[in-house]
């Protein structure tokens, strides 16, 4: 396998863009439609609750031998047959969050940036880089991410502020409660989901030269990230009362025509393509390369390059699937972001207390 | 079944286990230890290889005058082989016969009468039947430096480099003396790297006067230069220099192995060694950082780089070379720490309106006219009303147009080249605005983009831009901004991803590295370390005091293996 080490501001950042991305997505809509006004306390409970999927990644690498990424170790600790059938469960999640994000990230370019060029030439064309930097390997992703992470929080606090200075109605997150305390309460249990990224831990960790950083690496990407979300859902429904809020299409882009400083800057919403772009293009290369990476160490392959094109080519074919662009929405938010922590937590969680079991009794029997 | 071994590649997945050549300096990779034990070391540069009898052992010089001479005009094709001169002298009062032959064109006839002629026959020799040739450095060549050799292989390279060799008849080895006296240029101010503060002295063609420019500026025995010899024809001569107590160690000997590796048969100037040792032959960004600066060698070699010397070149090659480092001139290090950072960030601009600001343009003419405020697009818009070609069209077409100018500028003979400029630029420009074929703005846009493409101070990088700022056009054409970013992000990943001489291509920014000499320099005083991204063996450029490191003679004494 390559073993290229990253540092731990690359480790962060890949994590940071990989969660964030969603951001530039009907995400903020998808949680005003089930949360209403208290979206935002949605994403609050979701972001608490992340630091499960990074305490039970770091249990199983602890349980398994040295510089094993999550496929591996799932699979030392299960075995090979269930931890297969675990690590297809890993597969079929990056491959799905590849292929729904491209078409949703093509229907938003085709839509509001490029209404007159065939979608599926914004997606073969987004298909070149992503599997082009994928190829490059975690090591390139990661230099990559780290150059420009400044610039997409950069851009995502400039249109926060420039939305909230634009317009804001101080009533608007009332009623507190939204849709109800105990569906919010309980929604916010089942949209940790939105945090399932972090799985992608489970290939960066080993790669840091010291288990010391990895800590720092995984908080500081959930923090950032945690924040990141939170405010864009809090600032969204600031700027956008509740019956607006649920009708936006892309809420980031919305936010973004909002911003006026001055006669000459206004209609920003192109510079800020750069920074989206850039996010979404790192996303998915992100999601493609986890997707080869969990492929080839399942099928025992030296390397991940030769599974990318390949996987490139299924990515594009899986995302026409969806008729249309709210059916590709709707396969992520009913399916990815509510299932979703069922795979970033559960299964990590059920690996760790085997191989906490499995190391007891190894022990007992020494 | 040649054409399926190249198809093969794309066709049928590359599984195998074995690691990558590539080469890491200090702990890029995990596994780059273990590669560099694998490594072979090579102690020295390659030299000219020896000449060889029947039986393969090295060919000597034989006892008969008039064996040897035979040989060397066998060897030399004499007389159908112009130039070669034997020089025939009676020694002492014996007249024993003496021959000194040398190559006519390549010694200095003044030299060689003082250092050679004149000596053998004033020489007052008090044995004659026992000569040795060694002897003679001290009685007899006293004017010049002598060196012996009994092989006919090291005889005839040196009559090839210009010495004149001195054979005794009865005597078993030939004196080698250096009568060089090849016309030279002398020392001009650099052709392409012009600053206003600072040295206004450029390296030259001949690699001596080049070492001896570094050697000026880096008073220190701990600057090693190491020589060879490259280029089975041209037999060209190389020399690197690093400094022994900073330079780290496997970089010196990953220099070394490539050169050593090189296998060419002519090598005309450091440009081709560039091409034989970079790491991406097919890459687009340089690699290699060539300067005809001697102040740039040395102010690079005494932060721990190694530069490359290639006899008959102007120009020497500093590896590692990244990226910010061609943004970068020696002047900047002379200046005041607020002008050099403010030039450093004009060139930075520079660099990226040359790269993007055609694509720039056509992306948000055609495709996001919303960006541009509205009287500034109806201005654009009243611009363009009468001209009939798309703005893509104009673009490309002035584009290249700049292009053919630039070439024939550096082509045409000097005392015609500012009329073409002046014809080209002006007249031209002003012209087809006239004639409406294209719009003032496009003229604009590429004349500040020219503009902005000289404010980049390596010639190999402004390559890059004007080649790339093609293809971006391209995409700007076709996707707008969309285009032009997803480019971006390709080839900015693509060069992040690769390494230059084991270090990453755009270090120290990405992977990040502090460092107080990238875009802002910080003041001299507050510049204590040597770049990491190096792994220099002494890191502290200023010395430590503390730790009673001062000493100006031994050098930087603090050495240390590369983290």
């Amino acid at each position: 396998m390559n073993t290229h080490r990253i540092g731990v501001r690359e480790t962060a950042s890949i994590g940071i863009i990989f969660i964030i991305a969603k951001i530039f997505l009907p995400f903020q809509r998808s949680l005003a439609e089930i949360g209403g006004t208290a979206a935002w306390i949605i994403a609050l409970i979701a972001a608490m609750l992340c630091p499960l999927t990074w305490w039970s990644i770091r249990g199983v690498l602890r349980h398994a031998s040295g510089g094993s990424t999550l496929i591996e170790a799932t699979e030392e600790i299960w075995g090979p047959w269930l931890g297969t059938i675990w690590n297809l469960v890993y597969f079929t999640f990056f491959f799905t969050i590849t292929f729904l994000v491209l078409r949703e990230f093509s229907e938003l370019l085709a839509s509001d940036i490029l209404p007159r060029t065939p979608m599926n030439i914004i997606m073969i064309a987004m298909l070149i880089p992503i599997a082009v930097v994928a190829y490059a390997g975690l090591e390139a992703i990661g230099r990559f991410c780290w150059s420009a992470a400044g610039l997409i929080v950069a851009s995502v606090v400039i249109v926060l502020m420039g939305g909230l200075m634009t317009h804001f109605e101080p009533d608007a997150l009332l009623p507190f409660w939204g849709t109800g305390r105990s569906q919010v309460l309980s929604l916010g249990l089942v949209k940790s989901s939105l945090f399932s990224e972090m799985l992608v831990f489970g290939f960066l960790l080993p790669r840091l030269r010291k288990t010391s950083q990895w800590p720092k690496a995984a908080w500081w990407c959930m923090s950032v990230s945690a924040f990141t979300i939170f405010i864009t859902t809090f600032v969204y429904l600031f700027v956008f009362p509740y019956p607006t809020a649920i009708r936006l299409n892309v809420p980031m882009f919305e936010l973004s025509r909002l911003v006026i400083f001055g006669r000459w800057i206004q209609r920003l919403e192109s510079v800020f393509l750069i920074s989206w772009l850039i996010c979404a293009v790192v996303k998915l290369a992100i999601g493609l390369y986890c997707s080869a990476a969990t492929l080839s160490q399942m099928m025992k392959l030296p390397k991940v390059q030769p599974v990318i094109f390949p996987l490139a080519l299924l990515v594009y074919a899986c995302s026409i699937l969806p008729g249309s662009e709210m059916e590709a929405v709707l396969w992520d938010g009913q399916y990815l972001r509510t299932y979703g922590s069922l795979v970033s937590i559960g299964i990590p969680m059920l690996t760790w207390l085997l191989g906490m079991i499995k190391s007891k009794l190894k022990g007992q029997q020494t | 079944m040649k054409g399926w071994a190249k198809l093969k590649k794309y066709v049928v997945a590359d599984l195998s286990t074995e690691p990558p050549e590539s080469f890491s300096l200090g702990n890029w990779e995990a596994d780059g230890a273990a590669r560099a034990e694998n490594t072979p070391v090579i102690d020295a540069l390659p030299h000219v290889p020896p000449l060889l009898d029947g039986e393969g052992n090295p060919l000597r010089l034989q006892d008969k005058l008039e064996e040897n001479i035979s040989w060397l005009k066998k060897h030399f094709s004499y007389p159908q082989n112009s130039g070669l001169i034997f020089h025939s002298i009676s020694l002492g009062k014996h007249s024993r016969p003496v021959i000194v032959v040398y190559l006519d064109s390549l010694i200095e006839w003044q030299h060689l009468s003082r250092t050679v002629i004149t000596p053998l026959l004033e020489a007052d020799l008090p044995d004659e039947s026992r000569l040795e040739i060694s002897d003679m450095a001290s009685s007899v060549f006293t004017n010049g430096q002598m060196e012996s050799s009994c092989f006919m292989g090291d005889i005839a390279n040196a009559i090839v480099i210009g010495s004149a060799v001195v054979i005794i008849d009865g005597v078993d080895s030939a004196g080698i003396l250096d009568v060089e006296g090849m016309e030279k240029r002398a020392l001009e101010a650099p052709k392409t790297e012009n600053v206003v503060l600072g040295s206004q002295v450029g390296f030259t063609e001949d690699i001596r006067t080049n070492i001896s420019l570094i050697r000026r500026r880096l008073s220190t025995p701990d600057l090693i230069v190491e020589s060879g010899v490259i280029g089975s024809l041209s037999r060209t001569r190389i020399s690197f220099a690093y400094l022994k107590s900073i330079a780290n160690e496997e970089l010196v000997n990953e220099v070394r192995r490539r050169i050593a590796s090189i296998r060419i048969d002519y090598i005309g100037d450091s440009g081709m060694v560039e091409q034989l040792i970079e790491d991406h032959p097919n890459s687009i960004y340089p690699g290699i950082l060539s300067t005809e600066r001697p102040d740039r060698v040395a102010a690079q070699l005494a932060d721990g780089f190694v530069g490359i010397l290639v006899d008959n070149s102007p120009f020497a090659l500093i590896v590692p070379a990244q990226f910010p480092l061609f943004l970068q001139t020696a002047e900047d290090s002379y200046l005041r720490w607020h002008y050099s950072t403010f030039l450093r960030i004009v060139r930075s601009v520079g660099f990226f309106m040359s790269l993007y600001l055609p694509s720039l343009y056509v992306a948000i003419a055609n495709y996001h006219h919303e960006m541009i405020p509205t009287t500034l697009v109806l201005a654009i818009a009243g611009t363009r009303e009468s001209v009939p070609l798309p703005v893509s069209a104009e673009a490309f077409l002035l584009e290249s147009m700049f292009e053919l100018i630039r070439e024939a500028g550096v082509r045409i003979p000097s005392v015609i080249g500012p009329t073409i400029g002046i014809v080209g630029a002006l007249i031209l420009g002003q012209a087809a605005v006239q004639a409406n074929i294209v719009s003032p703005i496009i003229v604009i846009v590429t004349s500040a983009t020219a503009l902005a493409s000289y404010t980049i101070p390596n010639y190999n990088m402004q390559f890059t831009t004007r080649i790339l700022r093609f293809v971006y056009l391209a995409c700007a054409s076709f996707l707008g901004l969309v285009g032009v970013i997803l480019l971006s992000i390709m080839l900015w990943t693509y060069w992040m991803a690769g390494n230059r001489f084991g270090v990453p291509s755009l270090s120290p920014l990405a992977p990040r590295r502090p460092t107080r000499d990238t875009l802002i320099r910080a003041p001299l005083q507050k510049q204590v370390k040597r770049p990491i991204s190096v792994h220099p063996k002494d890191m502290n450029k200023i010395p430590d005091e503390q730790n009673g490191n001062d000493s100006m003679e031994s050098g930087p004494a603090k050495g240390g293996e590369s983290s």
